[in-house]
């Protein structure tokens, strides 16, 4: 029986919340939610936490100056604008007050309704209301869900640049999540989205030291290489760690597998050290190019499945960086290379294909992941113009195209990207018709092809191979050509 | 086709005392972000680095785009930025630049001894163009407003902001 009680915040607000006895507990807070089950209220497991000054001011930091889910007129971030906040705010569950009494403790937002299974997610398995950890998705459990929860590529990347562009945001303000993890990052690959939680034990470098070390699986080999030396002489969570726990989480989205485990035994002796070295000072990716000791015993698909832009990311994270921290891709490096990736997918022609995407690669014949035989479409490349170079004209990038593709102002300039700082208006959208591609233009005011001649708003373009057409709008407008 | 006139970049770190902590790693962060722009573009750049607290010295010079990294950092210090300035001039004076240079400054804003009005007489002020780039949550970069029009906040950096000072 729940009974309703009442905490007092820092902002001086009275918050009531549902009491019982056995709440949700995890390893630093238990969790009660609020009567319309729109907010949680967490408290400390430890109650010496709340007499720790440092506690207090960390919580402080994080609601107000560090925060990018509230606008600097707000009391969030420096710089930090409305529009920037709002985007965040999905991507985050950030805490939104401080409970003073009766113990300390936070309220955050409680996770949408997407990151929690409904009763259709599973036929075999009741699994109505529990959170969507990745691992229902990545590991053997996956066999329970219903293959539409499953989302297909194209939501797993979708997916993997949210989450990458979330700890891009804390990087740049110099923070670190410090416990990335299959429990921290919430997903629902059916709409491509993900939501970072346990924000309150970030780090900032130098001030608030870690809480955690991490959780296995994800923790930096350099962390764990050196976890049985004295205090002093250890590696702490840092920026670095994140960058190795990311592409972790994202290789088990994408190949649902962990990329350092693989048919290499480390110590016959026993599991608990096996899997330390395994994951530590011994951690050897399963598809190193040349060392492939450690290589499973199936890879029904690989990194080079996913692209060039991925393939060297993935391989620069996990063998010059895996032992090297400073030669790990940022997150930055990240949110771009899933980006230009998911420009270049094309749609499977088998509607039984479990991916139901793939990304286009020269000379490819037939689709990587159910095998059946692809025709070869036409697809855009773009060029930017070279600053004082009037006329001339540099490579730019590949967009693959599908019907229903819609074309943003990120595909049409040199100078926007798709983040929260784009305006996110739809230009085009590619049709086929009657076995001829289009594009129609949607919102582009100087549209014209390459005979010259202007494509109104709503009107037609043909996508013919060989051709190319420009939207005129600014210095930083594209030209297109048509190649197959 | 690439740009073929080599482009002379300097990047002055504020490296005081009141970088410690996440200031200094949003730079580094940063500047990470920068090479890697520059290289999708492969950009034709050299690239110095002045770092700067209570003396200044160069410890990077002319170092191509391709083999460009950070070296380690020493934070510690009184934030003179008069000296970072002194010693930019120097430097630009020797290598006799007359192609327009880049001067990225990764600051705080908390500077000792605001002499900007100093710095800005200087002729060889005006043949750069500098970009402030404030960084740490208590960024305070206000200060430099006159100086340029070209403001960076860190925090909120998103990709392609160091690719269009090219």
């Amino acid at each position: 029986m729940e009974e309703i009680k009442t905490v007092i915040t820092k902002s001086g607000k009275k918050i009531s919340f549902l009491y019982r006895p056995d709440p949700p507990r995890g390893g630093m807070k238990h969790t009660y939610f609020t009567p319309d089950r729109a907010y949680v209220v967490q408290f400390f497991n430890h109650s010496e936490m709340e007499q720790n000054t440092l506690v207090q001011q960390r919580l402080e930091a994080i609601l107000g100056k560090y925060n990018p889910t509230r606008s600097q007129e707000e009391g969030g971030a420096k710089g930090n604008e409305k529009k920037w906040a709002n985007y965040f705010q999905k991507r985050f569950c950030w805490p939104v007050d401080i409970v003073v009494e009766p113990e300390l403790g936070i309220v955050c937002p409680a996770y949408p309704k997407n990151f929690f299974f409904d009763k259709n997610a599973s036929d075999l398995l009741n699994l109505n209301g529990k959170d969507k950890k990745s691992t229902w998705y990545t590991q053997k459990h996956r066999r329970y869900l219903n293959e539409s929860e499953l989302g297909d590529l194209k939501g797993l990347l979708e997916v993997s640049l949210m989450l990458a562009q979330s700890v891009r945001r804390m990087h740049q303000a110099g923070l670190a999540h410090s416990d990335l993890s299959c429990n921290n990052v919430l997903i629902d690959p059916k709409s491509g989205s993900c939501i970072i939680i346990d924000i309150d034990s970030l780090v900032v470098p130098g001030i608030y030291p870690p809480d955690v070390i991490g959780t296995m699986g994800y923790i930096a080999p350099e962390v764990l290489a050196c976890l049985s030396l004295p205090r002093g002489h250890r590696v702490a969570p840092s920026v670095y760690t994140d960058l190795h726990a990311l592409p972790v989480l994202m290789y088990e989205y994408l190949f649902c597998r962990h990329p350092l485990q693989g048919k290499k035994i480390y110590d016959n002796q026993s599991e608990r050290k096996n899997e330390f070295l395994q994951m530590g000072e011994k951690a050897l990716f399963v598809e190193h190019p040349v060392d492939d000791s450690n290589r499973p015993f199936e890879m029904p698909f690989t990194i080079k499945d996913m692209g060039q832009y991925l393939e060297q990311l993935f391989l620069r994270a996990f063998t010059e960086g895996l032992h090297c921290p400073q030669k790990r891709p940022t997150a930055m490096e990240w949110e771009r290379g899933l980006f230009l990736t998911l420009d270049l997918l094309q749609m499977c022609p088998n509607a039984k294909c479990k991916q139901k995407w793939f990304v286009a690669k020269k000379e490819q014949n037939h689709c990587p992941f159910c095998g059946v035989k692809i025709e070869r479409i036409p697809y855009l490349q773009s060029y930017r113009n070279i600053a004082q170079k009037q006329g001339q004209w540099t490579f730019f990038r590949e967009i693959h195209i599908f019907s229903g593709k819609i074309l943003y102002d990120w595909h049409f300039y040199d100078n926007v990207y798709c983040n929260e700082k784009a305006e996110a208006v739809e230009l085009a959208i590619i049709i086929k018709r009657n076995g001829t591609w289009f594009l129609q233009n949607k919102n582009i005011q100087g549209l014209y092809d390459g005979a010259g001649n202007f494509v109104p708003q709503h009107g037609f373009l043909e996508i013919k191979e060989n051709t190319f057409f420009r939207a005129h709008m600014n210095e930083h407008d594209l030209l297109f050509h048509v190649a197959i | 086709m690439e740009n073929h006139n080599k482009k002379k970049i300097y990047l002055l770190l504020d490296t005081s005392s009141s970088m410690i902590g996440e200031p200094i790693e949003a730079i580094k962060q940063s500047i990470k972000v920068m090479i890697a722009e520059w290289q999708e573009v492969k950009a034709n750049i050299e690239i110095s680095v002045i770092v700067y607290a209570t003396i200044a010295r160069e410890c990077v010079r002319n170092m191509p785009l391709q083999q460009f990294s950070l070296p380690h950092l020493i934070l510690g210090g009184l934030s003179f930025f008069e000296k970072a300035c002194h010693l930019l001039y120097q430097c630009l004076e020797k290598e006799k630049q007359t192609n327009e240079v880049l001067v990225f400054l990764f600051t705080d804003g908390n500077i000792t001894k605001n002499n900007i009005i100093n710095i800005q007489q200087n002729d060889i002020f005006k043949k750069v163009t500098w970009i402030v780039c404030g960084a740490g949550a208590e960024a305070d970069i206000s200060g430099f407003e006159k100086m340029t029009k070209h403001i960076l906040i860190l925090n909120t950096l998103t990709y392609g902001e160091f690719q269009r000072f090219l």
